[in-house]
């Protein structure tokens, strides 16, 4: 006993000391496979039984795990879920072993192996290795997850990993407000109206022999109890069960001690913020207008969002499907027009909101972002001036400025009718060192700015020759709707970006390992304003971003060095503040595979 | 019946008869009625794990913006709005991303540094990067 309490520490130490080393390195590599251990509670006359008298009173019982036979590389209290392994493809032998386990899937101490099972993993899979709790048997299932599913739906699929109880029908019956019993199914009665549309008459069945996994089925969120029938035994009923919408499941069949059936929930993947209810439309909100104040948002005259801030997204709300009038408050009216307004006889505006009517789809869920300017383009009374004398004579000058101004020039200039604010000229010609100079332009005023150039060895950066004049786009409400939400692959993430920021032009998106030399790739290609790109598939690991004005050399923003989790759907959205052309990406998380908890297996 | 009756065996049989019977239904509809059987439910803490790690990507992200700009010169400190900014990004994911992570951290220590001290605030970015993955991973 000792001596498999002392592997278990040396396990535990292995894992601590190896895990996140294996793990950056196993998930840039595509040529992997995960599996996983999925665990009812052993025998009670197994091998727990052999445990010491001062661990069995309080034993926290798990599931360790080991490959290969190499000592335990995860473990996980029972019923539970071990952490994802990661694996070359092929076959190994794995070993179940019962064991003292920590909630943090620490191995207190190894006790007797329960199952020793050879899996067959294919490159880029992911698998689970359900235990059924009673002797050796073990069920492997493929896990092959695409996508989430649709809002208000939970998506299910049925293990039948108890080895002893035969073939089974398991029926997943949605609990109404009557006692559940083993006959008919109940009616649906005294139910609101979107649980009546959604009532199911028929409940979810799968007939399922020992060690078989039933299609992968999308049901109403709600509470269900499941109805295991065998060919010669009563009915069996387990549960409640809350089945989320917007969350993906496994759902194994176990047995504990012969003859009896348990089951352990596993979540596959899912929304951080699941919309709540099936067959209503979804509606959630993000602030992306930099100047801009708190919003209140209505939805068909009832008060839905409050006090939302730039860059924050709201939870998600069900709706009636349907159209629906969404009107934007702003807290304040804009300062532009205040200060108008403070030398006249009015002292006072109205706020007026944003209105807008969507039509929104059930079991969609839509993404209303707020974007543009709030403060309204400066009148031709309130412009500046600014004066720029290069030396010499003949160099060239690209001049930045607020709201998007961007101009490439060449020698001395006056240019009138500027917007006020922060400009930034750089100068440069061959044969001389270039030089950046900021000044700042303010109404009414010509500001004055001198650059003599250093001769030196540095050229002229290449700069694009494109010319953009300022652009002002006012206040508006961009809608992107979707249904399922999709899934990377394995070690992968999704990555898809907004395009929110009205002063900018079309970008394109590059992304590059941060560690590697390698030239980068084209995430996104000439995404316009207001567009959302495709999600693409990104390999995991820390990445560099950098946002391009489309189809130039023109950098807008770098990101170094930003960890890409694997199992991860992003959404990033570009926003930009409109007077100092400052990028903004605002991330969302979109969905999450539960492989959090990776740890490699030594090759 | 009444002969039925008359004789008390008879009668004793068709009491048993009776009180086995009645057990007997009871306790089929006792058995097709029983409560459910309770599961270990996980699930809503299930959930909030998936909303504690979405939380901590997104901080991560956040964080990797502010060191980057730092990098490349971009001073919170010098310009008012990018601090500015950066804090309401970090109140929007940090609390929970921390909380999740289970940081013994203090979110507003960051958000000062943000206004106060470029470097120092990359320092402790950096930091919370690390910290995040770790739990992340």
């Amino acid at each position: 006993m000792r001596a498999l309490a002392a592997r278990g520490q040396l396990a535990l130490a292995l894992v601590a000391t190896l895990g996140p080393l294996l793990v950056t390195s196993a998930w840039a590599q595509a040529d992997v496979a995960a599996l996983r251990v999925m665990g009812a509670d052993a025998s009670p006359d197994g091998a727990a039984a052999n445990a010491t008298a001062a661990t069995a009173a309080d034993a926290p019982v798990g599931l360790a795990v080991s490959v290969d036979g190499r000592p335990p590389l995860a473990a996980t209290r029972t019923p539970g879920l071990a952490p994802w392994l990661l694996l070359e493809p092929g076959r190994h032998r794995v070993a179940l072993h019962d064991a003292v386990v920590t909630d943090e899937g620490a191995i207190l101490e190894l006790r007797a192996r329960l199952a020793l099972v050879d899996v067959d993993l294919e490159p880029g899979s992911l698998s689970t290795l359900v235990y059924g709790g009673d002797g050796e048997a073990t069920t492997l299932v493929r896990d092959d997850l695409a996508h989430l599913p649709a809002a208000g739906q939970a998506s299910v699929r049925i293990v039948h990993a108890a080895a002893d109880a035969g073939a089974l029908t398991i029926e997943l019956r949605r609990q109404g407000p009557h006692a559940v019993t083993a006959g008919p199914a109940p009616a649906a009665r005294g139910r609101d109206a979107a649980s009546e549309r959604d009532a199911d008459a028929t409940p979810m069945a799968w007939a399922l022999a020992a060690h078989a996994a039933g299609e992968r089925q999308e049901v109403p969120g709600d509470r269900y109890v499941l109805v295991v029938t065998g060919h010669d035994t009563p009915a069996t009923i387990l549960g409640p069960l809350e089945l989320y919408g917007g969350v993906a499941y496994t759902l194994a069949i176990t047995s504990p001690t012969p003859g009896t059936l348990a089951t352990a929930l596993a979540i596959d993947a899912a929304m951080p913020d699941p919309p709540p209810t099936a067959g209503t439309a979804s509606l959630r909100f993000v602030h992306l207008s930099p100047d801009t104040p708190l919003v209140d948002v209505a939805v068909s005259g009832r008060p839905t969002f409050r006090d939302v801030e730039f860059g924050r997204r709201t939870p998600t709300v069900a709706l009636e499907p349907g159209r629906h009038e969404v009107r934007v408050y702003p807290h304040r009216p804009p300062r532009r027009a205040q200060e108008a307004l403070a030398g006249g006889a009015v002292t006072a505006t109205p706020i007026e909101p944003l209105v807008r009517l969507v039509d929104l789809a059930a079991g969609s869920v839509t993404t209303l972002v707020l974007s543009g300017a709030y403060e309204p383009p400066v009148a031709e009374g309130g412009r500046g001036h600014l004066s720029i004398q290069v030396q010499p004579s003949d160099a060239r000058i690209v001049l930045e400025g607020p709201r998007g101004y961007h101009d490439v020039l060449q020698g001395d200039q006056f240019l009138v009718g500027l917007e006020p604010g922060p400009y930034r000229a750089e100068v440069s010609r061959d044969g001389f060192v270039t030089a950046t100079y900021e000044t700042d332009v303010a109404a009414d005023v010509t500001s004055l700015v001198t650059i003599t150039l250093q001769e030196g060895e540095e050229g002229a950066p290449s700069a694009p020759l494109t010319i953009r004049q300022p652009t002002w786009r006012g206040v508006e409400l961009q809608r992107y709707t979707e249904g399922a939400v999709p899934l990377p692959a394995i070690g992968h993430a999704l990555v898809r970006v907004v395009h929110t920021a009205a002063t900018v032009p079309a970008i394109d998106v590059d992304v590059a390992r941060a560690a590697d030399d390698a030239e980068a790739s084209v995430l996104v290609a000439g995404l316009p304003y207001p567009n959302a790109s495709r999600y693409v598939a990104v390999e995991a690991g820390d990445v560099d971003l950098v946002l391009r004005v489309g189809d130039s050399a023109s950098v807008l923003h770098a990101l170094r060095g930003v960890a890409i989790l694997p199992g991860t759907t992003y959404t990033l959205f570009v926003t930009a503040d409109p007077v100092t052309n400052l990028i903004w990406l605002v991330p969302l998380v979109e969905a999450v595979m539960l492989m959090h908890d990776v740890r490699s297996a030594p090759r | 019946m009444v002969r039925m009756l008359s004789s008390p065996r008879r009668r004793a049989f068709l009491v048993t008869f009776l009180v086995v019977a009645a057990g007997s239904v009871s306790a089929l509809w006792l058995l097709a009625n029983r409560e459910p059987v309770p599961l270990p439910d996980a699930r809503p803490s299930a959930l909030e794990h998936v909303r504690g790690r979405a939380a901590a990507t997104e901080a991560l992200f956040v964080l990797a913006s502010l060191r980057s700009a730092i990098d490349a010169e971009a001073s919170p400190v010098a310009n008012g709005a990018h601090a500015r900014r950066t804090a309401r990004q970090l109140d929007a994911t940090f609390p929970r991303a921390v909380h999740w992570a289970a940081f013994d951290d203090d979110v507003s220590a960051l958000r000062d540094l943000v206004q106060a001290d470029d470097l120092a605030a990359r320092t402790r970015a950096a930091e919370l990067e690390r910290g995040l993955l770790g739990a992340l991973r």
